[in-house]
């Protein structure tokens, strides 16, 4: 009997053929034991964008990454999230007009995208082609997401397809059925997914599910800002020029937890004093706050802080160097941790304050930069786009172990 | 590819990112802050970035409202994708220097 083998395994999939152990996904398994909350961006193919707006993927070595997709959830592609529009929601919520604006209403709607139609009921129509009617959710703009939206219809008398942008159309076939697209939004409705009548006439809308594919992807701050992507000699690393490359992720939730881990493997072209990767605008500033930084006085430091912010450091070689690292934070423990090549390189004990990492949800991871406006970093950064962050217990000496395999095994020391 | 090192005069800072914003290009791009000797005041803002030859034609042919913006920024392009490199060495041929930060890192 022949394995069936789905179309998402094997060769350009970061989950590895059928049957055969991918290491990035044990590595979460083991990360995720303990329900922690995981940020993860692999250098896979099939997880990295070229534009920001994640429509172009990466694939080969030397192009430009503008975003990369989160694995941390579920060490998995993303799964759909809940339900996010209600049955009949959007049809309901019809507005007849093109002049919307981003943050005209905080429900999901149906909006006209350009010319002239109609919604009565869950019917659909227009009187010419060329119409169409915006899928909104200003509610879930800002920051890159992932949406799954499937659309049911029926009682179909145009061709009509569905589209975003210049994607590509994705027409429904028949008189009624089911289709399902990958959909996306990122800073503006005029990014939003629309069904265009390309010819006039009328369809049924039976339901329109949109689902999130949740995860918090990590977008370049602005086109110039994209890093280099390379795939050399084995190794698989982003190029951070240490002028303007620099990523960001949406708003993390607040992981309601005191204790942190990051996990990296890092080539420093320099000494200058630049961010690898950062929690919050400002880690020094601001509580809840970690960094994994280089400095020109000290080759790393890790920065942890509750109420307040403490930075352990330590030497390990001038630039250029690669090595891989560990932070670990522990606000209520008074731990601040930097591990080199597997071996603790220094800690600080000094009390960090009370509270908890993001503790109000508002904070953004940063690669490559403080805000994606100064300390640039320069050098690469091996196997992710940025340092694996995790937020939750302690981590067991296994867990530490395995993330340091991973990294020691990616970056060309 | 092609990098491009764009530098422009500190007035047109604010109406240079709002144009690159307006192009799709994301959140404020002119992040360096330059003057002749590396100290305030601060007379120009850039960076450097990789273009492509869609985006050098609209730059050769700008809409006639953002022709004067596109007038003063000093454009440089050089064959390679060495952006970092790009940017020191248009630098130092303008006599320009980044103003240092005073971030604490510690």
């Amino acid at each position: 009997m022949r394995d069936i083998v789905s179309p998402l395994s094997g060769f350009g999939s970061p989950f590895g053929q059928r049957g055969r152990a991918n290491p990035l996904a044990a590595l979460i398994s083991t990360l995720n034991a303990d329900a922690a909350q995981l940020i993860v961006h692999p250098l896979e193919y099939g997880s990295m964008f070229q534009d920001r707006a994640g429509t172009t993927p990466v694939t080969e070595s030397g192009q430009l990454v503008g975003l990369v997709l989160d694995h941390g959830f579920t060490g998995k592609k993303p799964v759909p999230g809940p339900e996010l529009a209600p049955s009949g929601t959007l049809q309901s919520n019809f507005l007849a007009s093109t002049n919307y604006t981003d943050s005209q209403d905080a429900g999901a709607f149906l909006a006209l995208r350009n010319g002239t139609g109609t919604v009565v009921g869950n019917t659909l129509s227009t009187t010419s082609g060329g119409q169409g009617f915006v899928i909104v959710l200003p509610a879930l703009l800002g920051g890159f997401r992932r949406y799954a939206i499937t659309i049911a219809y029926s009682d179909k008398s145009a061709n009509v397809e569905v589209r975003q942008s210049t994607d590509g159309n994705i027409p429904l076939p028949g008189a009624s059925g089911s289709v399902t697209f990958k959909a996306r939004y990122q800073d503006s409705i005029s990014e939003a997914p629309y069904i265009r009548f390309a010819t006039a006439g009328s369809m049924t809308i039976d339901n329109i599910s949109v689902r999130e594919l949740p995860g918090f992807h990590a977008a370049a701050i602005s086109n110039p800002a994209r890093g280099v992507f390379r795939d050399v000699g084995g190794f698989r690393y982003i190029e951070y020029n240490g002028v303007n490359t620099a990523y960001e992720t949406p708003v993390l939730p607040a992981p309601g937890v005191d204790k942190a881990q990051v996990f990296s493997g890092v080539r420093k072209l320099t000494d200058a004093d630049s961010i690898v990767a950062e929690l919050s605008p400002d880690a020094s500033a601001n509580a809840g706050a970690l960094a994994l930084i280089t400095g020109s006085t000290q080759d790393y430091l890790f920065r942890s802080g509750g109420t307040s912010s403490v930075a352990v450091f330590a030497s390990a070689t001038p630039a250029p160097s690669s090595n891989v690292i560990t932070g670990i934070g522990d606000i209520s423990g008074s731990l601040a941790a930097l591990r080199i090549g597997g071996a603790q390189s220094a800690q600080d004990t000094t009390t960090q304050g009370t509270g908890s990492y993001n503790p109000a949800g508002t904070y953004p991871l940063n690669y490559g930069a403080r805000a994606g406006t100064s300390l640039f970093f320069s050098g690469y950064h091996y196997a992710t786009l940025g340092p694996i962050v995790r937020f939750g217990t302690n981590a067991s000496v296994a867990q530490i172990e395995a993330a340091e395999a991973y990294y020691t095994a990616r970056t060309d020391l | 590819m092609t990098t491009r090192v764009f530098i422009i005069p500190a007035e047109h800072r604010d109406a240079g990112n709002a144009m690159a914003d307006q192009m799709g290009w994301g959140r404020p791009v002119f992040v360096h802050p330059l003057s002749a000797d590396g100290q305030e005041p601060v007379t120009h803002w850039g960076f450097p970035a990789v273009v492509n030859v869609e985006f050098m034609a609209l730059w050769a042919n700008p809409p006639e409202e953002t022709a004067d913006l596109v007038a003063a920024v000093d454009i440089d392009d050089r064959e390679g994708d060495d952006t970092a490199g790009h940017w020191w060495s248009r630098l130092a041929e303008l006599g320009l220097q980044v103003v240092a930060n005073d971030e604490d890192l510690i």
